[in-house]
C-alpha cells in the first residue's frame, strides 16, 4: 500500500513537472485589460492572480490566461495609493549595507555581450558592477557576490539561497537580485533626464510571509522614481512563486532591461536607480532613515498574522490527516503541547517513552 | 529594519525552530538530544563557513545534518535499512536533478514552492526504498547535499568554475527544508496507510462475526 501510494506520488511528480515544462518554454507573455486594450509583457508564463502595478499606479489583478497565444487578461483594480512623502525624522548614523546577487549568473545582452546567455563573464555582472560602484558613491557599503548559480534551471534559486541567507543574517538596508528580462527592447527604452537609458521593472512574489512587506518596498522604490526620475521604473510584476524573498522582508528583485538593448543603455539607469534606493533606504550622506510608510507598517503585521496561521492551520490539518479525525487530531496536538512544554498543558509527556 | 520586519523574522525562526525540533524528535534521538540538535542548526547557521578548495561548508545547514545522517545510518538495525537509505538517497539526489532541469526557471511558473518539492520527491522515495522517517530524513538531506555535488561536478568538467555553497542559507536552506518535508510527508503516508489498514482488518472482523 504505501508503495502504491509512493509511486502514484512520484508519478505525478514527474507528470507534473514535465506539463510545467511544456506550459514554460520561456516565452513572452502579454497582459491586456478587459477591453483588450495592451497593457504588458514579460518573459514567462502568467498565471491568474498575479497582479501589476502599471507606471501610472494602475493596479490590475490576472482573471485568465491563454496558454496557447501566451496572453493573458486582467481586471484593472483601481489606484495603488503612495504615501511616501511622510516626514523624514529618523536619524541613523550607521554606514548602511545594501547587499546584491545575481541568481541567474548567465544573463547577458546581445547587442553588447553578442549572446543572451553567456556561462563565463555574462553581462549581468557589468551591470551589477555598475549599480555597485554609483550606490558606494553616495555613501553606501555594498557586498555584490560575483558568485555563479548555474545551470541557469529551476534549482537556481536553491543555489543561489545560500548567498541570500548569508546577506539576510547581517540584516543590511536592502537584499536586491539584479535580472534583466527577456522581452521586446521597445518595452524598455526610455528617456530620464533628456538622456537615452534603460527601463527597470520591480519583480515582487507573493507564495512568502515576507510578499506585503516587500511590496510595499517595491512600491515605495517606484513612488520616489516616479517622483525624481519619471520614465526610469517601468512597472511592478507581483508573480506567484518565492524569489528568495520569504528570507528577508527587504527583498527586491530588479529587471534592468532585456535581452535586446544595448548593455550601455542598461548600465546608464544605474546611477539614476542608485539614488532613488538612496532615498528609499534611507541615505548614509542625510543621515536620516526613511520612515516606514502606513503600506509598510500594515505589512508588516499581515505578515506576522500570515505566518502564525499558516502555522496554526498546519498543525491542524496535519493532525487531522495523520489520525484521521478531529478528535485524534485534538489529543495529538494536546500530547505533542505536553512533550514540548515538559507537562505544562496536560498533554501526557510520558507518550514518549525515553 | 522597522519593528514590525524584526518581528517577522523572530516568527519564522521561531516556527521554523520548532518545526524541526518536533521532525528530530521523531528521529532516534531523545527529547533533549532532539533540542540540542535543532538548536546547532540554528546556531551553526551563522557560524562562518567552513571552506575547502571551492567548496564552503556551512555548519547549520550541512555538516549538522550530515553528522546526523551518518549517525543514523551508522546506527541502523540491519544492513539493508542502511542499503536503503543510502539508495533512497542517491535516487532523490537524481529526482533533484531531474526537477531543477525539468520544472520552468522562474518560480513563479510552479504552483508552490520548489523547495518543498524536493522534500515531498525524497519522502516519496524514502517510502519506496526505506520503511522508516529515519530512512526519509537521510533522502530528503543527503539527495540535495548529493545533488549540489554532482551539479557542481557536471560544471568543473564543462570547464565551469563555480563555488559549491553546500547548506549555505543554514536552518533555511533546502538540504534541511527537504529533510523535513521529507519525514512529515513519510508521517503523513504511514499513518494514513496504517489506518486503511486497520480499517480493512476491522472490516473483515466484521465480516467474520
Amino acid at each position: 500500500m504505501k508503495k502504491l501510494l509512493s509511486v502514484i506520488v512520484f508519478s505525478l511528480l514527474l507528470t507534473f513537472s514535465i506539463v510545467c515544462r511544456a506550459e514554460n518554454e520561456e516565452r513572452v507573455y502579454t497582459l491586456f485589460d478587459e477591453s483588450g486594450n495592451r497593457i504588458t509583457s514579460r518573459m514567462g508564463q502568467m498565471y491568474v492572480g498575479d497582479e501589476y502595478i502599471s507606471a501610472d499606479n494602475l493596479l490590475y489583478e490576472i482573471i485568465s490566461v491563454n496558454d496557447e497565444t501566451a496572453s493573458a487578461y486582467a481586471r484593472l483594480i483601481g489606484n495603488e495609493p503612495e504615501d511616501i512623502f511622510k516626514v523624514m525624522s529618523a536619524k541613523d548614523n550607521g554606514k548602511r549595507l545594501i547587499c546584491m546577487y545575481s541568481t541567474h549568473s548567465d544573463e547577458s545582452y546581445i547587442p553588447s555581450d553578442g549572446d543572451f546567455s553567456l556561462e563565463k563573464n555574462a553581462g549581468i555582472y557589468d551591470v551589477g558592477e555598475a549599480f555597485q560602484k554609483h550606490l558606494e558613491s553616495l555613501g553606501f557599503e555594498v557586498e555584490y557576490s560575483k558568485d555563479t548559480f548555474l545551470p541557469h534551471d529551476a534549482g537556481a534559486y536553491r543555489r543561489s539561497r545560500s548567498v541570500a541567507e548569508d546577506y539576510a543574517e547581517r540584516m543590511p538596508a536592502a537584499i536586491i537580485d539584479i535580472h534583466r528580462d527577456g522581452i521586446s527592447k521597445d518595452e524598455y527604452e526610455t528617456t530620464v533626464d533628456g538622456e537615452e537609458m534603460s527601463k527597470i521593472r520591480l519583480f515582487v512574489g507573493k507564495s512568502n510571509q515576507n510578499a506585503a512587506e516587500n511590496r510595499a518596498f517595491a512600491k515605495k522604490i517606484k513612488a520616489i522614481a516616479d517622483d525624481k526620475y519619471p520614465g526610469l521604473v517601468k512597472d511592478i510584476f507581483i508573480g506567484k512563486g518565492n524569489y528568495n524573498q520569504d528570507l528577508y522582508p527587504r527583498a527586491i528583485l530588479l529587471e534592468f532591461g532585456t535581452h535586446e538593448i544595448d548593455k550601455s543603455l542598461v548600465i546608464d539607469s544605474t546611477e539614476y536607480m542608485a539614488k532613488v534606493m538612496s532615498a528609499a533606504v534611507g541615505s548614509p550622506a542625510e543621515q536620516r532613515a526613511q520612515p516606514e510608510t502606513s503600506e509598510e507598517k500594515k505589512a508588516s503585521v499581515s505578515g506576522i498574522a500570515i505566518l502564525i496561521g499558516i502555522a496554526v492551520v498546519g498543525v491542524i490539518v496535519f493532525a487531522v490527516a495523520s489520525t484521521g479525525s478531529f478528535r485524534g487530531a485534538g489529543q495529538r496536538i494536546k500530547k505533542t503541547a505536553g512533550e514540548i512544554t515538559g507537562g505544562l498543558f496536560k498533554g501526557n509527556r510520558d507518550g514518549k517513552s525515553k | 529594519m522597522t519593528i514590525g520586519q524584526i518581528t517577522i523574522l523572530i516568527v519564522t525562526a521561531l516556527i521554523a525552530f520548532g518545526v524541526c525540533q518536533r521532525v528530530l524528535d521523531k528521529m532516534r534521538l531523545t527529547d533533549r538530544q532532539a533540542l540540542l540538535i535543532a538548536l546547532f542548526i540554528f546556531i551553526g547557521s551563522f557560524l562562518p563557513d567552513i571552506p575547502i578548495g571551492n567548496v564552503r561548508i556551512n555548519i547549520g545547514g550541512a555538516v549538522i545534518p550530515f553528522l546526523l545522517c551518518a549517525y543514523l545510518i551508522i546506527g541502523a538495525h540491519t544492513a539493508s535499512e542502511r542499503v536503503r537509505a543510502v539508495t533512497a538517497s542517491l535516487v532523490t539526489a537524481a529526482a533533484v536533478i531531474a526537477l531543477g532541469r525539468f520544472f520552468p526557471n522562474e518560480p513563479e511558473a510552479m504552483p508552490f514552492d520548489i523547495n518543498y518539492l524536493y522534500g515531498l520527491a525524497a519522502g516519496a522515495i524514502a517510502c519506496l526504498f526505506g520503511r522508516s522517517r529515519r530512512a526519509a530524513f537521510i533522502a530528503g538531506a543527503l539527495g540535495v547535499m548529493l545533488a549540489d555535488i554532482a551539479e557542481s561536478v557536471a560544471l568543473s568538467l564543462s570547464g565551469v568554475s563555480q563555488t559549491l555553497h553546500l547548506g549555505g542559507a543554514g536552518a533555511m536552506d533546502v538540504i534541511v527544508i527537504a529533510a523535513i518535508t521529507a519525514v512529515l510527508i513519510k508521517e503523513l503516508v504511514g499513518e494514513f496507510t496504517e489506518r486503511v489498514k486497520r480499517g480493512a482488518k476491522d472490516a473483515q472482523k466484521e465480516a467474520s462475526r
